[in-house]
Order: structure tokens, then C-alpha cells, then sequence
């Protein structure tokens, strides 16, 4: 049996449709003021940090350290010191690994590139 | 009536609800074979197909690590031989093979070499003696692989460092497919391989890491699909001692490391062990002999960055490569 579809019908349609690509879209306009560090141990997440503040978060091994909208290694044990090399970052997919304390810092979204070799 | 046509409203509009926060990303960090990786594997299946290669990742940690002790490779250095698992049997002919092709440019034999510089860890500066006798017992000769068994003669010890990564990012591979899983990057340690397309739907955009800067300074971006991208450079592990630097890329001819007018190569290939074994001896021949190996073989190609700043891509890849850095190099496209 053929249905006449009436203006309410339509108002239904698009406010569920509308309500859709908004919870959809959203993340992709939400506000970022500042960047978030994801800092993980083991593989596993430890603690998200915003960069805005100013903060020192002591993991077994090593010092995480936020500072001026940066994140950075303040200290570590390990013997080739490559995550105190890596210096600052700030930017949206940087990271710094410690391979010996199997920590990463990483800065949560995409940047440019997906991965680096 | 009515509310059926609000119940097909309301289902479609589920079902984008759906298909938008339904595309599950399983990403997991891994401390392995002295190097940090990483999956970012999408699909139903993610996370089957991402405990299945973690487990495969841990197997082969213990079986192929020299450094494993009590593991598959350390107790046949240790006894200067044994039989293999289909494994290791698999990992030492693809080894001597990818060996012979490159004129022992890669080795699996250098285990003595290897030992006795111990880049990034004793950071030894050996004598001439010693490093005779490292080269010596570090002879490709020196192993002799038969039918599911090695044996080893002249103190030779196996390190199975340049290849390893890469045949375990096969086997990766190989798990991913049987899973069913469409898109996935997974990272062994900066051995790379991408499949399928990234989050946003293109196709993955890896950067090359600039060697002249720190880690997450890239100088240009492969944006390819299907692909391993293994590079090596004397950046990557190295001390310094009186003045002198000296990386983890040794030399069999030498005993020593490479001098290498390569800052750094990458290698583009369908097949993760080749790639591994040839970024490693292609640093070691130089670049004039390295894109002289491209136009005498197939299956891989290259970006070449040297120690002036010249970056040579060879042509089957350029239509892929985006240069980035902002200054300082210049470019080149190599032809057959």
C-alpha cells in the first residue's frame, strides 16, 4: 500500500538526520585549545596530560615534564638517553620513546603524516 | 503507518550513527626485540588479528634474538649449531640468500662484529687484532645450512638484526590478511608496513625521518598502500668517542662501521625481509653501487638521501614521494 509522507514526517526525518551528522562531525570542529599528551608504560596508558600546564609526571625510570605548551623527557636512567635527545615537542602525532623504560609520550591526533620510518 | 516511517527514519539514521563510530581502531604499543612497535589495525577483527601478532611478535623476540638467552638463536650460537624450527630454518635461507644477491653486503654471520663494537650498549672501540679476528669468525663460509639444521665452524656467531624485523613484519602481514583486516600500519621498530587506507580513507602517509634532525623530523612523506618501507642510517644508533662517531651498520669487508656516503635509505618492497636485508646493504655499498643494485634487480625501490644532502628517488616510487624539508636539499629521480 502506497504512504503519503506528510510534513511532519519530514521535520522527523531531518532533525533525526541533522541530529546524526552532528554527533557524527562533531569531532571533527570540537575545540582544541591545547594539545593532549598521551603518556603510557608498558603499553598501556598511564596518564593524559593537557600541555597548557605545567607538570612533572614521574614514571618508574624516567620524569615526564610539561612546560610552555611542550612536552619533554626532564630525566632519565636509560643508557643511550635517545628520549632526552628528542628534545621538545608540540605538535599533534610527535612523540618521544624510551625504549629501555618502555615509555611513550604521544601527542594525541594526526599530523601530516601518519608514521614515520 | 506513520510511526514505521519514523522507525526507517530513525533505523537509517542508527545505522549512520553506526557506520561512523564503527570503524573500530585497535592501536597497541609493544616493547620487542630492543625496539618499540606499534598496530593501528582497522575492522571487525582488529583486535583477533592484533592479539595474534603480538603473540607472533613475542615467539619470534625469543627464537631469532642472539641476545635471548636460552632462546632458539642464542643456544645455536652458544653450540655452534643445531637443528631449526621452520622459522629460524625460513629467516637463514632467505639470510643466505638476500646474502649472495648482495655480495655479502648483508650478513647473517656478523654475530663477532656485532658482539664486539656493541653499539649502544658497551660502545668499544676495539683494536685491529681484535677486529681480524671478529672479521674472521664473522665469514659467510663459516655457516652451513642442510636440511633443517645449521652448523656453525670458526667461533662464528649469527645476528639475525638486519632482517629479523622485516620477516616478522611479513609474518604480520601474513596474519593481517588472514583476519580479513582491510586497513592496518604497523610499525616493527620503524620498519614499516601499510596496508589498505588510513583513517581519513587515503592512503597512508609515511615520512621519512630527516637524518640530520631528531626523531620526529621527517623530509618527505611516501604516501603509498601495500607497501613495506624499511629504512636504515648511521643516525639510528651510534656513539661518539674522541672526536669520532661510530654506527650500528657494520661492515664485513672491514669488521668495522660502514663508511657510507648514505645518510640514509629506504627501501619500498612487497616483501619485508628482502626490504629489511637490503636497506642494511645498500647503506654498506654506498650510493653509486646501491642504484647500480636497483637497475640490476627488480621488486624494490629506493630513496636515497646522502651525506650532501642529495636525494635520489628511483623513478617506480617518485609519482608517490612528496618532498617536505624545508631547505637545504635537493632532489634527483633515478631511472633504469
Amino acid at each position: 500500500m502506497l504512504m503519503k509522507l506528510r510534513a511532519g514526517d519530514f521535520v522527523v526525518c531531518a532533525a533525526v538526520l541533522a541530529a546524526a551528522a552532528l554527533i557524527w562531525l562533531y569531532p571533527l570542529f570540537a575545540p582544541s585549545d591545547a594539545e593532549v599528551a598521551v603518556i603510557s608504560q608498558n603499553g598501556a596508558e598511564i596518564e593524559r596530560v593537557s600541555l597548557k600546564g605545567d607538570e612533572k609526571i614521574e614514571l618508574s625510570g624516567c620524569v615526564v615534564r610539561t612546560e610552555g605548551g611542550e612536552v619533554f623527557m626532564e630525566s632519565s636512567d636509560c643508557p643511550d638517553g635517545v628520549c632526552i635527545k628528542t628534545g621538545r615537542v608540540s605538535k599533534k602525532g610527535e612523540s618521544i620513546i624510551c625504549v629501555p623504560n618502555r615509555v611513550s609520550v604521544i601527542i594525541e591526533g594526526s599530523g601530516e603524516v601518519d608514521i614515520i620510518t | 503507518m506513520k510511526k514505521l516511517s519514523v522507525f526507517l527514519i530513525a533505523a537509517v539514521a542508527f545505522a549512520l550513527l553506526f557506520s561512523a563510530c564503527g570503524t573500530r581502531e585497535e592501536v597497541r604499543e609493544l616493547y620487542l626485540m630492543d625496539t618499540v612497535s606499534s598496530f593501528r589495525i582497522s575492522g571487525e577483527a582488529a583486535s583477533l588479528a592484533a592479539d595474534e601478532a603480538e603473540a607472533c611478535l613475542s615467539e619470534l623476540d625469543r627464537e631469532l634474538s642472539a641476545f635471548s638467552e636460552g632462546g632458539e638463536l642464542w643456544e645455536i650460537n652458544e653450540n655452534g649449531g643445531g637443528s631449526l624450527s621452520e622459522r629460524l630454518g625460513d629467516v637463514l635461507r632467505k639470510a643466505e640468500e638476500y646474502s649472495a644477491l648482495t655480495d655479502n653486503a648483508f650478513s647473517a654471520t656478523l654475530g663477532s662484529v656485532i658482539e664486539l663494537w656493541s653499539v649502544g650498549e658497551k660502545n668499544y672501540v676495539p683494536t685491529k687484532e681484535e677486529i681480524e679476528e671478529a672479521k674472521r669468525k664473522s665469514d659467510p663460509q663459516n655457516m652451513k645450512l642442510s636440511d633443517g639444521t645449521v652448523s656453525l665452524s670458526n667461533g662464528a656467531k649469527l645476528n639475525l638484526g638486519a632482517i629479523a624485523k622485516g620477516y616478522a613484519s611479513d609474518l604480520v602481514r601474513d596474519i593481517l590478511i588472514k583476519h580479513g583486516v582491510e586497513n592496518a600500519v604497523i610499525s616493527l621498530g620503524g620498519n614499516i608496513y601499510v596496508r589498505g587506507k588510513n583513517p581519513s580513507g587515503e592512503a597512508w602517509k609515511v615520512g621519512i625521518r630527516d637524518p640530520f634532525l631528531s626523531e620526529n623530523d621527517y623530509m618527505g612523506i611516501l604516501s603509498v598502500s601495500e607497501k613495506f618501507i624499511i629504512s636504515s642510517g648511521d643516525y639510528e644508533r651510534f656513539f661518539e668517542k674522541d672526536g669520532a662517531r661510530y654506527h650500528h651498520i657494520m661492515d664485513i669487508k672491514t669488521g668495522a662501521p660502514a663508511e657510507s656516503d648514505i645518510a640514509s635509505v629506504t627501501v619500498i618492497s612487497e616483501n619485508g625481509a628482502l626490504g629489511d636485508a637490503l636497506s642494511t646493504a645498500l647503506f654498506v655499498m654506498g650510493k653509486e653501487k646501491a642504484l647500480e643494485f636497483w637497475r640490476e634487480n627488480e621488486g624494490f625501490e629506493l630513496v636515497i638521501i646522502d651525506k650532501n644532502k642529495q636525494v635520489t628517488v628511483t623513478e617506480g616510487i617518485e609519482g608517490s614521494f612528496f618532498a617536505t624539508a624545508e631547505g637545504g636539499y635537493a632532489y634527483e629521480t633515478a631511472s633504469r
